[in-house]
C-alpha cells in the first residue's frame, strides 16, 4: 500500500488481487443478519465491495506511511456498510409509507365524493329556508327522532306534507326528483 | 475503473501539490517589473510540478526537492539586488548575478545530495534539476539570459560532482 501511495502503479493488481475477497467477506457479514434473500444480500456486498475498492485506491496517494493498511481499509469498509444499511432502512422505510397512503386512501371519501355531499347540504338548507316554519320544524323533529306534543296521526300527516312539500321545492328548482 | 479512481486521486493530489507555485510565483511578479516571461515560466513550472507529482516514486519526490532548493535562486538574486556590485580579480559583477549563481549552486547540491539516497538516481536529478532550473528562472529573469544560464550552470556544478561523490562513497 505504501509503494501505491508512493506512485509504484506495479503494486495495483497484487493489492487489487488480495483486497477483493477480503472486502466481499467482510460486506457480506456486515450487511447479512436480515430476513433478506442471500442473493439480495451477496449483491449488496459485491456492490459495497466495489465502492470501496474504488475510494481506496482514490485516496491512495494519500495514505499515511506509518498507518496499517488493513485497519484503514476496513475503516472505509465499515463506513460504507453502513451507509448502505441506513439507505436499504430508509427504502424500506418509503415503501411502507406508500402502502399506508395508499390503504387510506381506499377507506376515506375522495376529494369528488365530499364536493357532491358538500353541495347536496348547501342545496338541502336553501330549500328548507324556503319552506314554511312548521314543515321545518317537522322534518327537523323526524331527523332528530324528537316527538312534538301532538298526536300521533297529526304529525304523521304534517310529516308527509312537508315531505311532498319539499319534493316539489327540489323538482321545481332542479328538474329531478 | 477502480484504475481510473487511483488515477483521478493521484491527479487531484499533485494539483493541490502544484498550487504551491502561485506564492513563487507571486514573487518576481510584484519585484520584477515583468509579466510575461514570470508567467510563461510560471505555468512551465505548474504542469512540470502536476505531471512528475501524479507520476510519483522518484519523479514526485524531485519534485518536492526541487520547487524546495529552487526557490533559493528565485529568492537570493532579489534580496541581494540592492547590494551594488562584487569584483573578484579583475572582474565585477552585479550582486544580482552572483546571488543567481550562488543560488542555483547551493539548489544544485541540495539535489544532488539528495539524489545519492536515491534507486534511480538520474531520473531524480534531471526531475530535480529541471524544476530548480524553472523556479530559478523566474526570480533571474530580471537578469536576461545571463542571468538564467548562469543559475542554470552553477546548479549543474552543484548537483553533479556531489551526485557522483556521494555514490562513490556510498559503493
Amino acid at each position: 500500500m505504501a509503494r501505491l501511495a508512493d506512485g509504484d502503479r506495479a503494486a495495483f493488481d497484487p493489492i487489487y488481487d488480495r483486497l477483493w475477497p477480503i472486502l466481499r467477506r467482510f460486506a457480506l457479514r456486515a450487511l447479512s443478519g436480515s430476513a433478506r434473500p442471500p442473493a439480495d444480500v451477496a449483491a449488496d456486498a459485491d456492490d459495497v465491495a466495489q465502492l470501496v475498492l474504488m475510494k481506496v485506491f482514490a485516496r491512495a496517494s494519500a495514505f499515511d506511511r506509518e498507518a496499517d493498511a488493513l485497519s484503514w481499509i476496513l475503516g472505509i469498509a465499515a463506513y460504507e456498510c453502513k451507509t448502505q444499511r441506513k439507505q436499504r432502512l430508509r427504502r424500506r422505510e418509503d415503501v411502507t409509507f406508500d402502502l399506508s397512503t395508499l390503504a387510506d386512501s381506499t377507506t376515506t371519501k375522495t376529494v369528488e365524493e365530499t364536493m357532491i355531499a358538500k353541495d347536496l347540504e348547501a342545496a338541502a338548507t336553501e330549500l328548507l329556508g324556503s319552506l314554511k316554519t312548521v314543515d321545518v320544524e317537522t322534518l327537523r323533529a323526524v331527523m332528530e327522532g324528537a316527538r312534538p306534543p301532538v298526536p300521533g296521526p297529526t304529525f304523521r300527516k304534517r310529516v308527509e306534507r312537508a315531505l311532498g312539500r319539499l319534493r316539489s321545492a327540489w323538482r321545481d328548482r332542479h328538474g329531478v326528483d | 475503473m477502480v484504475r481510473q479512481a487511483y488515477e483521478r486521486g493521484r491527479l487531484q493530489r499533485a494539483f493541490r501539490n502544484a498550487l504551491v507555485v502561485l506564492p513563487l510565483l507571486a514573487i518576481p511578479l510584484a519585484t520584477c517589473g515583468q509579466v510575461a516571461l514570470p508567467l510563461c515560466l510560471g505555468l512551465a513550472l505548474f504542469v512540470a510540478a502536476l505531471v512528475l507529482k501524479w507520476r510519483g516514486q522518484s519523479y514526485g519526490r524531485a519534485a518536492s526537492i526541487g520547487l524546495f532548493a529552487g526557490s533559493l535562486p528565485l529568492v537570493l538574486p532579489l534580496v541581494l539586488r540592492g547590494g551594488g556590485h562584487c569584483c573578484l580579480g579583475g572582474a565585477c559583477f552585479s550582486m544580482c548575478m552572483a546571488g543567481c549563481v550562488l543560488g542555483g549552486f547551493i539548489a544544485g547540491a541540495m539535489v544532488g545530495v539528495m539524489a545519492v539516497a536515491e534507486r534511480k538516481r538520474w531520473t531524480f536529478l534531471f526531475s530535480g534539476g529541471a524544476l530548480v532550473v524553472l523556479t530559478g528562472a523566474m526570480g533571474c529573469v530580471a537578469m536576461g539570459a545571463a542571468g538564467i544560464v548562469g543559475m542554470a550552470a552553477g546548479m549543474v556544478a552543484g548537483a553533479f560532482p556531489l551526485m557522483l561523490i556521494g555514490t562513490r562513497r556510498n559503493r
